[in-house]
């Protein structure tokens, strides 16, 4: 009996001990991440316009957090009013850090492939379900041929298109 | 055979009591929290197009509120100046949504409250734009668009809110927002 006790200890330590593999301590993943400063000139003030108001990312609490002058403001202006200012760097760093923070592997695999990889949320949230999007709280908001989406694609592809993302911000 | 029907019925009426139970149980704790931070009518003002100006009429006026026999598409509150504190009559209220649909022009009360009934535009497509137009004046259009929310004093709270999280009421004096 206790033998066989021995055994089945034996056996699931084992089958414990194999199943932690040891981990790589100098293993390092390669992450690219597209361009911040094409984000704060061209890429948020295009997705402050049209993504960013106080009912959808401009909003406390919602995934993808957008501060802009238009939105949601970091912080209060002088004697607690409304900060009229236009968008803060600091603002431009946290929206660049919202905007990479979704999927960084999947946002890193498609600047490395030059856009070719493009299955991931940031480029699909925006579209229909029909035009290859995925569900949004918010609905569809562009479509693959506007110059809003070429503004995100183009930078996530490393080659900013600054002049679709000017158009793409008009309302 | 009494005592199987009897035993029968019992059961039936737990269970159409469990079910209701569940049915009452399922509610919003966000929503019912913040209808609760509204607190109770101001002003001796009753129920009515007239009640809470500033205040987000949808949050009541939806699935869910304690207003749903009166939905709301949208509706809000435009104030004489940034203060908020004087309501603007007879000022029209302007809409275009996504889908073209630009038939809804509203006409604020003597409290400067407005809204549209859910059943009025059943089709409304969200993001839509909006202008207002005082009589005699110009019109002047919200810079952004309304992206999802009904209530636009979601956004333009009366002063005292965070305003980091919101734009201030709307108002006409100048034809400002």
């Amino acid at each position: 009996m206790r033998a066989a006790l021995a055994v089945w200890l034996l056996a699931c330590l084992l089958l414990v001990g194999s199943a932690c593999s040891s981990v790589d301590a100098n293993h390092v993943s390669q992450i690219a991440f597209p361009n911040r400063d094409e984000f704060k000139t061209a890429v948020s003030p295009f997705m402050e316009k049209r993504c960013g108001a106080l009912d959808c990312h401009g909003q406390i609490g919602r995934p993808l957090r957008l501060y802009s002058q238009f939105g949601l403001r970091m912080k209060a202006g002088p004697n607690g009013t409304r900060d009229t200012s236009p968008t803060t760097d600091a603002e431009l760093t946290e929206n660049y850090f919202a905007v990479i923070g979704i999927e960084p592997e999947d946002i890193s695999d498609s600047l490395l492939s030059q856009g070719a990889y493009n299955d991931f949320l940031l480029l699909k949230k925006p579209l229909s379900i029909e035009g290859g999007g995925v569900r949004h709280k918010g609905g569809p908001v562009l479509r693959g041929g506007d110059t809003g989406f070429d503004c995100l694609y183009s930078w996530i592809s490393g080659k900013v298109n600054a002049a679709n993302c000017a158009d793409g911000a008009k309302l | 055979m009494g005592m199987q029907h009897r035993t029968i019925r019992i059961v039936t009426a737990l269970c159409v009591g469990l079910l209701a139970a569940f049915a009452t149980s399922c509610t919003d704790p966000v929503k019912d929290r913040a209808i609760e931070r509204l607190g109770p009518e101001q002003g001796g003002v009753s129920e009515g197009p007239e009640h809470r100006p500033g205040q987000p009429c949808v949050l009541c006026h939806s699935d869910g509120g304690p207003a749903s026999n009166h939905k709301f598409a949208l509706a809000g509150t435009i104030f004489e100046t940034a203060k908020g504190d004087k309501g603007a009559a007879n000022v029209g209220v302007y809409f275009i949504d996504s889908a073209g649909d630009d038939r809804h022009i509203v006409f604020t009360n003597g409290v400067g409250n407005f809204y549209v009934p859910e059943s009025d535009w059943p089709e409304l497509t969200f993001p839509l734009k909006t202008a207002i137009k005082r009589e005699g004046g110009v019109p002047v259009s919200m810079q952004s668009t309304i992206n999802r929310e009904g209530s636009c004093n979601f956004c333009h709270q009366l002063p005292g809110g965070d305003p980091r999280e919101s734009i201030g009421p709307i108002f006409a004096s100048g034809g400002g927002t």
